[in-house]
């Protein structure tokens, strides 16, 4: 029962978590520098003193630099629109096999040709309405994910004017960038770099300055945000991570994030670092058996130059444009989406 | 089981509403606290179901204490809590169930026999100890007991008290009053109620002099008849602070820190430990001396979130808890366990700290610190505790036997190191 200790204790973790951290968003060892790390890495002197962001210079991007800061000066709509003829077919019933209606959305199984920016379903209208209901902020979107969705390199601009402009057919936007000022520029207590889909359910990876004593970072974000739209992009990969693990973990996420009301729009990932797009099609069939919409990013990464990445994991600095541009419009679209009548 | 002198509960009922006690009735109710015993190898799991009496395989027969007939009427005994270590520890534990927290009970820990007893069953949460070690303040849901170290003789002191998983209730430092927070979260107020040489419950209670600051938490202050206070709201189960205020035991202001946290009160020499929050990383320690005209002194920590700190018992030294954790990847490493010594605050370096919400406390005769926190195996949550030599910086650790939650998180919630036990 009692045993001396002489040796300096480590923390307990369960070997899923201590998985977590051996292959992390980085490609390289997370330490506790990691965040300043990152900020001398991403960030190279910038002539706007006290700006987080570089310049919108792509040159001064290195490439073994950390997903940074880009500018979305002129976004490529064309990209947006992707190749898929065949929308999602929304359905009256929160269970999609129950409809009545046939089902004549894309199957799972062809996600690659799902389109890129989704549109709101019947459920996600539900589960907006209820988060309403639950006094959720109509102004508020968080993230849940990981290195890839930093503010730094998902949309965090959007919340700074200045580093930003939209083309005159994009004008649009302005309203959702409007509607969720503040959400842009924050990664909230579920962002974190190496995080998995079991991460964001973990109390031990929670922040103890704004967390209770237990709460996960999943709880914590929506207890301090009360979003009504979440993504959710869990896309670090290790060796030895099944489809299946990810799978059963990104059902809790999603249930979770419905029973608070807030919509989940998930995502496709630019890479295939399983060899075999397990999980973007394990996606795709969360997306749909739950009818919730599915970015499809994928798709959008396709017509880049190394489709979007610079290895094998991280997205490119090219990709962050059409990273955080796409999102913006899949969080439009949803958004839009949601409010009207079904 | 209840032991509630009738005559006694004559005088409690004529109290009424405006004493501690308004209602009377409950006493008689809050006298079935359960007692029973158990060792490692009769305790719950988390596959029990719960039960609002503690699941044991131990009759829960009276302890051989409670068996008295004499009242808990409470005399104060002058000075600190007695010294000498022990090696008994007091504490609560609660489970998160559904972003919720349920209290499992209030327990003392021996750790030289590993063994364990329920001082009180599933509902009470341990709100604070007498000065002198001999009496409980427990709380169930909203109603507050004073009982004997070994929970028997329960008494109910008020059923207003705040209903929130913080510390609601506390013994003055002078052993003098009860001070205790009524309210639902949204409108509390500070309340006071003289104890010595009598029984709470037959004094009228006094209403404490907030201002506009609504208390949520209270904290002990050693030796004094002063007051210590987080002030925020209280909604949904969580309850946010604002600030911290000091003030006497007549609500006259000492001070009013707006944005700080984490107040601790050293014993002799008037000095506040806190934090002041929006200051990021969170690794600045301040510390403030009551007494007139003192500015504050920043201490910044190895570490970027401080955790928990404990005033040793002569009021020289400082144990801080303070965790290392990447700000990239939320990774927690390190909790480093650091010793702070007036007046210079010089800092020594002990054994690392472990887990979830992890605390420190000083042990009573200021030789060793209690170390608590919650750890993950690959199936479950438990409770671990390790007492720190503090001249030797070597550790006993000791899982708490029996208190395992599976699944979910068990934490433990008031944490207080006896004096001598049995106490006589």
């Amino acid at each position: 029962m009692t045993r001396v200790v002489t040796r300096k204790r480590m923390i307990g973790l369960p070997l899923m978590l201590m998985a977590i951290f051996l292959v992390g968003c980085t490609g390289s060892a997370a330490g506790s520098a990691g965040a300043s790390v990152l900020a001398t890495q991403v960030n190279p002197p910038t002539p706007e003193t006290g700006s987080p962001y570089p310049a919108a210079d792509p040159a001064e991007a290195t490439p073994s630099s950390m997903p940074g800061m880009v500018v979305q000066l002129s976004p490529e709509p064309e990209i947006v629109h992707g190749t898929a003829t065949i929308e999602p077919a929304p359905t009256k019933s929160s269970e999609p096999t129950a409809s009545p209606t046939p089902d004549t959305r894309l199957k799972p199984e062809e996600w690659q040709s799902w389109p890129i920016i989704p549109e709101a379903t019947n459920r996600a209208r539900e589960i907006y309405q209820a988060g309403l209901a639950l006094g959720n902020d109509p102004h508020h979107f968080s993230k849940v994910g990981d290195c890839q969705s930093i503010q730094e390199a998902f949309m965090g601009f959007y919340d700074i004017p200045t580093r930003y402009t939209l083309d005159a057919d994009r004008q649009h936007l302005k309203a959702t960038i409007d509607q969720f000022t503040g959400s842009f520029l924050r990664d909230g207590m579920a962002v974190h770099g190496g995080f998995t889909a079991a991460s964001p359910l973990s109390p031990m990876l929670a922040n103890p300055d704004t967390c209770q004593p237990g709460e996960t970072p999943l709880e914590c974000e929506f207890r301090v945000h009360k979003p009504v739209i979440v993504f959710i992009r869990m896309e670090v990969w290790w060796e030895g991570r099944s489809a299946e693990t990810y799978e059963r973990y990104m059902r809790r996420i999603i249930d979770y994030a419905i029973e608070k009301g807030a919509v989940p729009i998930l995502a496709t990932k630019a890479d295939n670092v399983e060899g075999d797009h397990e999980i973007n099609l394990t996606t795709a069939r969360l997306a749909y058996e739950y009818d919730l919409p599915l970015w499809n990013f994928w798709l959008a990464a396709q017509e880049l130059p190394n489709r979007g990445l610079r290895d094998t994991f991280h997205i490119s600095y090219e990709g962050w444009n059409v990273l955080s541009y796409t999102g913006l419009e899949a969080l439009d679209s949803v958004w839009h989406g949601v409010q009207q009548t079904q | 089981m209840s032991r509630l002198n009738p005559v006694l509960a004559a005088v409690l009922f004529l109290a009424g509403a405006s004493g501690c006690s308004p209602m009377p009735v409950q006493a008689t109710t809050a006298a079935t606290l359960p007692l029973s015993t158990w060792t490692a190898t009769a305790v719950p799991t988390a596959s029990a179901t719960p039960s609002p009496q503690p699941t044991s395989t131990a009759t829960p027969e009276p302890s051989p204490t409670s068996t008295s007939t004499e009242e808990p009427v409470y005399t104060p005994t002058p000075g600190p809590t007695p010294l000498g270590g022990t090696g008994k520890a007091l504490f609560s534990l609660e489970r998160r169930v559904d972003e919720a927290y349920q209290q499992m009970g209030v327990y003392l820990f021996d750790f030289s026999l590993g063994q364990v007893e329920t001082i009180a069953g599933e509902g009470y949460r341990l709100q604070d100890v007498s000065p002198d070690g001999r009496y409980l303040l427990l709380s169930l849901g909203s109603e507050l007991y004073l009982t004997r170290q070994d929970g028997s003789n329960p008494r109910l002191v008020t059923d207003r008290l705040l209903p929130y998983p913080t510390t609601a209730a506390v013994w003055t430092g002078d052993g003098k009053n009860l001070a205790w927070i009524e309210g639902t979260g949204l409108e509390n107020r500070l309340v006071r109620c003289p104890i010595e040489g009598s029984l709470p419950g037959m004094e009228r209670t006094t209403e404490v002099e907030t201002g506009d600051s609504i208390p949520v938490t209270l904290h002990p202050v050693p030796g004094e008849a002063t007051l210590v206070w987080e002030y925020g709201a209280c909604q949904s189960g969580v309850c946010t602070r604002n600030g911290i205020r000091v003030a006497g035991i007549d609500g006259t202001l000492i001070t009013d820190i707006p944005g700080a946290h984490h107040p601790a009160v050293s014993p002799s020499l008037f000095l506040l430990a806190y934090i002041q929050g929006g200051v990021e990383p969170q690794n600045q320690l301040t510390i403030l001396s009551l007494e007139e005209g003192s500015s504050a002194y920043t201490i910044t920590l190895p570490g970027n979130h401080l955790l928990d700190f404990s005033w040793s018992p002569d009021g020289k030294s400082l144990a801080v808890l303070n965790l290392e954790r990447s700000d990239y990847s939320g990774r927690w490493f390190d909790i480093r366990t650091i010793l702070l010594q007036a007046p210079s605050w010089t800092r020594k370096e002990l054994m690392p700290a472990f887990g979830l919400n992890a605390r420190v406390l000083w042990s009573p005769d200021g030789k060793n610190l209690l170390l608590s926190g919650t750890i993950q195996s690959d199936t479950e949550y438990l409770v671990e505790m390790a007492v720190l030599d503090v001249l030797r910086n070597k550790a006993a650790t000791h899982q708490v036997p029996g208190l395992m939650s599976g699944e979910e998180v068990v934490l433990t919630g008031g944490l207080k190191w006896l004096s001598p036990y049995p106490f006589e």
